[in-house]
C-alpha cells in the first residue's frame, strides 16, 4: 500500500467520522390522550312568560262563540342532543267545564308537530304531545306557538283566571 | 505503518455515538360538556373553540447533550366525531440550556407527523395547550377522544 492509498483510506473515515459525529438524534416518542364527555342536553325555553289574555267575547246569532286566538304571540327556542325526543305540555289546572283551551306548536328543523292539541285536561299526569320525532339539534327560529280558546254558551260567563302551561322535552315513545 | 496508525486514531477520535434523546410528556386533558356549555341556552349548539388551560400538559426534553432537536406530533388514534379537530400549541418555552422555537400557534393535529416546535439542548416544562373545535349537539352524547404522539428526532 502506498502514500496514496493511505490518503484515500484516511480521507474516506475521516469522512465518515464526520458524519457519525454531527451530532445525529435518535428518535424517541410519548404519547399522550385527549378526551371529553358530552352529557344528555334538553333545554326549551320560550320568547315571553305571558301570552296576555284571552277573551270569548263575541258570537254569531245561532252558533257557539267565535274561538280566539293569541295570534301565534310566542315562541320556544329548543337545543338537544337526543334522539327521537318530544315536546310535550301540561297545564297548571284543567280548564272550567265546557272551555277548550288549544295550543299548537311549530316543529323545528327536526321533528312533526301533532297540530292543534287540546290541552284543556293536561293536568298533573296527563301531558299531551305537542312535538314528536326531535333528534339532536339547536333551533331558536320560528318555532311558533299559538294558543287557542273555545267556550260554549253552556261554561256561561267565566271570571278572569290563569292557567300556566309548561312545556316539557321528553323521551319520545 | 505509524501513519495509518495516526490517521485511524483521528478518524476514530472525531467519531461520536448517535445521541439517543428522550421525549416525556406529562398531563392529559380531559372535558365533560352539558348544558352550561351552550353558547346561549335553549336554542343555541355547544360553545366552539373549547380551550384547555394554557399550562394543562407539558413536555421534557432529556439526554440531548447539547444537540439540535425537532418534535414532531401526530394523532395515533382517535374517536373524535366527523368535524371535530384537536390543536396543541405550547405556551411556554420551559427552562433549561439551549432554547427553543416554533409551535406557539395552534397546530390542528392530523394522522400524519407535523412539525410542532424545535430547539437544542435539554428542556424541561414546556407548557402545552388544547384546542377542540367543531363539537355540536348534532354528535349526540357519549364519550370522544384522541393520542397524541409526539416524537423526537
Amino acid at each position: 500500500m502506498n502514500a496514496r492509498d493511505i490518503l484515500k483510506i484516511s480521507a474516506l473515515m475521516a469522512a465518515m467520522g464526520m458524519v457519525v459525529s454531527s451530532g445525529a438524534i435518535a428518535g424517541d416518542s410519548a404519547q399522550q390522550t385527549l378526551n371529553y364527555q358530552v352529557s344528555a342536553i334538553n333545554e326549551i325555553s320560550v320568547s315571553n312568560a305571558s301570552v296576555g289574555t284571552l277573551i270569548v267575547s263575541t258570537a254569531t246569532a245561532g252558533l257557539q262563540p267565535d274561538e280566539v286566538d293569541d295570534g301565534g304571540a310566542t315562541s320556544y327556542s329548543i337545543t338537544t342532543n337526543g334522539t327521537g325526543k318530544k315536546i310535550t305540555a301540561t297545564i297548571s289546572e284543567d280548564m272550567p267545564a265546557n272551555m277548550t283551551l288549544s295550543l299548537q306548536a311549530v316543529a323545528p328543523t327536526v321533528g312533526s308537530s301533532e297540530g292543534k292539541v287540546d290541552i284543556s285536561s293536561a293536568s298533573g299526569e296527563n301531558a299531551v304531545d305537542l312535538v314528536t320525532g326531535i333528534t339532536q339539534v339547536a333551533d331558536n327560529e320560528g318555532n311558533t306557538l299559538t294558543y287557542y280558546l273555545d267556550a260554549d254558551v253552556a261554561a256561561g260567563v267565566v271570571a278572569s283566571t290563569e292557567r300556566t302551561v309548561t312545556l316539557t322535552i321528553e323521551d319520545g315513545s | 505503518m505509524l501513519k495509518r496508525f495516526v490517521l485511524f486514531a483521528i478518524c476514530l477520535a472525531s467519531m461520536q455515538v448517535a445521541q439517543a434523546a428522550d421525549i416525556s410528556v406529562f398531563g392529559n386533558w380531559s372535558e365533560t360538556l352539558g348544558a352550561a356549555d351552550l353558547v346561549g341556552g335553549a336554542g343555541t349548539d355547544i360553545r366552539s373553540p373549547i380551550t384547555s388551560g394554557a399550562y394543562q400538559a407539558t413536555l421534557d426534553l432529556s439526554n440531548t447533550d447539547g444537540a439540535a432537536w425537532t418534535v414532531g406530533v401526530r394523532r395515533a388514534s382517535s374517536s373524535l366525531p366527523t368535524g371535530v379537530a384537536v390543536a396543541v400549541r405550547r405556551t411556554t418555552g420551559g427552562s433549561g440550556d439551549g432554547g427553543i422555537s416554533g409551535g406557539q400557534d395552534f397546530l390542528t393535529v392530523g394522522a400524519n407527523e407535523q412539525v410542532l416546535c424545535s430547539g437544542h439542548g435539554d428542556r424541561s416544562g414546556i407548557g402545552l395547550q388544547f384546542r377542540l373545535t367543531g363539537v355540536s349537539v348534532e354528535q349526540g352524547t357519549g364519550g370522544f377522544g384522541a393520542t397524541l404522539v409526539y416524537r423526537v428526532y
